[in-house]
């Protein structure tokens, strides 16, 4: 099945475990994508998933419009992401979400990335400001989320995505290792009477 | 990074170095960003875990998955109880714990048995016809529910009562 899901092959997943792993396939990358900026390990982020996926099944049959699943799942995982921080910041008494999670968890890990050009922007994602990272990871999320989606999940304007997209993606333009490394071929220069 | 969940509001007018770039640039560069996130971040293989997962590891019943919550008008505030859910595919657990009493809630609940098994043996637990649960003075160690009931069998993960238990 390539299209969106409707609710009648929801109402099949529900009864069938091989429907609802093709729903998982399609939604897996958005599912953990959704969770990233947390300061999270990769084992706390997959109990997040499999929540979410729990959650997800027992839900199938209510889900009232189908066609808004992916933002759905989004919304969902991020919801049950700052659970999990509340519930952390609540045992350790911490008053920022800083202090909760663990500043050496490197989410986006460059060392593993084998192409020099893609570890280098890597680097400079991890160099940039957090809100900005997050914002970058959910919109490279697969399938892709709307804009209105991304908006709701970050509490934004929808109209200020597009926006805050550009200005972030100047930032991480501005690193010098995207300079050191990609300046000349995306002519990174200033525009004229700038 | 926020402790709530918005963002702070942004000055899109605060330009980094005052260096602007065409929108090709940014798109090329937002390419690579893509790659980096697929290729420094990548989602776990795709698996049979999840429904099928949990089943695995609860052959008998279905894995209760435990996570820390709020548990509004069950939690006293001046005890050391822990507020957890327990989600099953079918049941799910709410339950307030501590060292004195195990105060919970199956849901949704439409009659069985809900047992707390403990390493010397299970204790039966009554349950009123709302779903709720008391269980005084707990047995240290291990324990776990297994509830048993129309809407499905559940079988929490292993948890404890005595104070500084791990969550």
């Amino acid at each position: 099945m390539d299209g969106p899901f409707d609710a009648e092959f929801l109402e099949l997943a529900s009864r069938d475990d091989d429907a609802f792993a093709e729903i998982k396939r399609r939604f897996q990358k958005l599912v953990w994508a959704s969770s990233y900026g947390f300061g999270f390990d990769r084992h706390t982020r997959d109990d997040v998933a499999q929540l979410v996926w729990l959650k997800l099944f027992q839900s199938l049959t209510s889900i009232r419009d189908p066609s808004r699943l992916a933002g759905w799942l989004a919304t969902t995982t991020r919801r049950e992401c700052i659970r999990v921080v509340k519930a952390r910041a609540r045992f350790t008494m911490v008053e920022s979400f800083e202090d909760v999670s663990d500043p050496t968890t490197k989410e986006l890990d460059a060392a593993i990335i084998k192409d020099d050009t893609v570890r280098l922007v890597a680097q400079a994602l991890n160099s940039i400001d957090a809100e900005c990272r997050q914002l970058l990871r959910l919109l490279s999320a697969e399938p892709a989320l709307t804009y209105g989606e991304i908006a709701e999940m970050l509490k934004a304007a929808p109209g200020s995505i597009g926006p805050w997209r550009q200005r972030c993606l100047r930032k991480l333009a501005a690193r010098p290792e995207i300079r050191a490394a990609i300046g000349g071929s995306l002519r990174l220069t200033k525009r004229s009477g700038e | 990074m926020n402790s709530d969940d918005s963002f702070p509001d942004l000055d899109f007018d605060d330009a980094p170095d005052g260096e602007a770039h065409d929108d090709e640039e940014l798109d090329a560069l937002f390419a690579l960003v893509q790659r980096a996130f697929a290729e420094g971040d990548p989602s776990p293989s795709a698996d049979d875990r999840g429904i099928s997962y949990v089943r695995w590891l609860a052959p008998d019943a279905d894995l209760g998955v435990m996570f820390e919550v709020e548990l509004a008008g069950v939690r006293d505030d001046s005890d050391d109880s822990d507020d957890v859910e327990f989600v099953g595919v079918h049941v799910r657990v709410a339950a307030s714990l501590s060292p004195y009493r195990i105060v919970g809630e199956v849901s949704p609940w439409t009659g069985g048995t809900v047992q707390l098994e403990h390493e010397h043996g299970t204790l039966d637990v009554d349950v009123d016809d709302d779903g709720s649960l008391y269980i005084a003075s707990p047995p240290a160690g291990p324990l776990r529910l297994r509830v048993q009931s129309a809407a499905g069998e559940l079988v929490t993960e292993w948890f404890a009562v005595s104070p500084g238990r791990s969550s």
